[in-house]
């Protein structure tokens, strides 16, 4: 069970994620299989980079959309759950979690929210699964 | 004595040496440069020296000063020279082994050397003594593969090695400005650079590319090998490469080989900047055109092509450089119509317009 206090970290060594025009893609580069998020999503993974916690993740989610702290707790969690269960993040130790500054200015108008959805996409693994595998740069680390 | 694989790379070396000392009149040395790097190319044998400068020697230019080579290739071929390649130990049980479609990659376990064997060619790359040494088979049972992209897969990790990455995407170009075209296969890529080569437009690939930082949002595209590999239907839509094929034997078994230079010389350029990248899809339109896209897309598309078509795979750094790219360069899409006369008219327009804005 998570706590609001706690904070999940990306699983760098194993996924490499960007925000691109508001739309986050996380890809596994182990196995080919990637996902996005967008929009709310989108703004939630990036509040993930910066470390902070659940409960400032959802604090931060009500002051840029247009949302319930109860209703922007509830679909946090599922999202972050459901990064769990993929393997994308993890739960940060909490005697390494560093405090970080959420303070916010207050925004005139609020976007309009849209519940985050983490859309999974099998194609690149699918065809990483056909071909055995090629070897990848990391394979290939030498020090000269 | 040091292990296995130094072992098996000292007895080439010597058969090597073997070779070049007994058949001067078929040996041959030349210094050039590529990625901004000095390469040494000594092959003994006609075909051989014939074969490799044909696909290789446009990709690299005259040094413009003697400096020590980053990389000395050393090449024999057996059937042309008498000397046979040495017995090798097997199975290499230090090295590990990727099946690459074409051969095996090997890669010793601390990384240092990385090698290439297919049917009757053997290469090791020494990323320490930065020397590529190895045998090919005779013409007649070189591949497809081998004649367009010779070394492909050591000379892909020698340039990684300086910070050139290999991706999978076309490039053609016009007065110094390129416009990269990552895909998939049959998104048009090919058709594309094939197109605007033979209507003089600049060529640099038409399926893998090097691509390289030279400094803050500035990119430059590197030119690899002046060959392409057509489906026989595409080379048939081409009046011009009708005869223009070059046999050899599969991998890859579907596919024809071009080499550009051939049949239009002067088109193949080795470097370029990188101005737009315009992500290719065949449509049903009579005429092409280039619509602005999201780099979202074009992020995906260079990720995709490269993770399931370019070995060595991406790994994290590079992912990180595609988005980059795709931040710093403005991002299209090309619809490829039917009339492949007026792919090339799309991309002169296409220059003009980027060139004015």
């Amino acid at each position: 069970m998570l706590e609001p206090t706690q904070t999940v970290k990306p699983a760098t060594g194993r996924v490499v994620a960007k925000v691109i025009d508001g739309e986050a893609i996380i890809m596994d580069i182990r196995s080919g299989v990637y996902h996005s998020l967008d929009n709310v999503g989108a703004f939630i993974w990036e509040s993930i980079e910066l470390g902070l916690s659940l409960e400032d993740i959802a604090n931060s989610v009500t002051s840029r959309f247009d949302v319930s702290i109860e209703s922007a707790r509830q679909d946090l969690m599922n999202l972050i759950n459901q990064l769990l269960e993929e393997e994308i993040v993890f739960v940060k130790d909490a005697d390494s979690a560093t405090p970080v500054d959420v303070s916010t200015a207050p925004r005139t108008g609020k976007s309009a929210y849209i519940t985050p959805v983490l859309q999974t996409y099998h194609d690149m693994g699918d065809l990483l699964a056909l071909d055995p595998p090629a070897p990848s740069a990391t394979d290939l680390e030498w020090e000269d | 004595m040091g292990s296995g694989i130094e072992t098996e790379i000292l007895k080439l070396k010597d058969s090597f040496q073997q070779a070049f000392r007994n058949k001067p009149d078929q040996s041959f040395v030349s210094s050039l440069r590529t990625a901004g790097h000095t390469v040494q190319i000594q092959t003994v044998g006609r075909n051989l020296t014939e074969c490799i400068t044909r696909a290789l020697r446009p990709s690299f230019s005259p040094p413009d000063r003697i400096t020590k080579p980053e990389l000395t290739i050393e090449l024999w071929s057996p059937s042309e020279t008498g000397i046979s390649p040495p017995a090798i130990r097997k199975p290499r049980t230090e090295a590990r082994k990727w099946p690459t479609g074409i051969g095996t990659l090997m890669i010793s376990a601390d990384g240092r050397f990385v090698g290439s064997e297919a049917h009757n060619e053997l290469f090791w790359l020494d990323r320490q003594s930065k020397c590529l040494t190895g045998f090919c088979a005779s013409e007649a049972e070189q591949s497809k593969f081998f004649k367009g992209r010779p070394l492909f897969f050591p000379l892909s990790v020698w340039h990684r090695d300086r910070g050139v990455q290999i991706i999978h995407a076309a490039l053609v170009g016009r007065s110094g400005w390129g416009i990269l075209l990552p895909g998939q296969s049959g998104s048009g890529k090919t058709t594309t650079a094939i197109a605007c080569a033979l209507a003089g437009l600049d060529f640099l690939g038409d399926d893998h590319v090097g691509i390289t930082e030279k400094e803050e949002g500035h990119w430059l595209g590197i030119g690899l090998f002046a060959s392409a590999l057509l489906e026989p239907t595409q080379r048939s839509r081409f009046a011009k490469l009708r005869h223009a094929g070059i046999r050899g034997r599969p991998p890859p078994p579907d596919k024809e080989l071009v080499f550009v230079e051939k049949v239009n010389p002067g088109v193949f350029q080795r470097q370029i900047n990188i101005k737009a990248i315009a992500l290719p899809r065949i449509s049903n339109t009579e005429h092409s055109s280039l619509s602005p896209t999201g780099k979202m897309e074009a992020y995906h598309s260079l990720c995709m092509g490269s993770m399931t078509s370019v070995i060595p795979r991406p790994a994290h750094d590079d992912l990180e450089a595609f988005s980059r790219l795709v931040e710093d360069i403005p991002v299209y899409r090309f619809n490829l119509g039917k009339d492949l006369e007026h792919i090339p008219r799309a991309m002169h327009m296409f220059f003009d317009e980027l060139a004015s804005s």
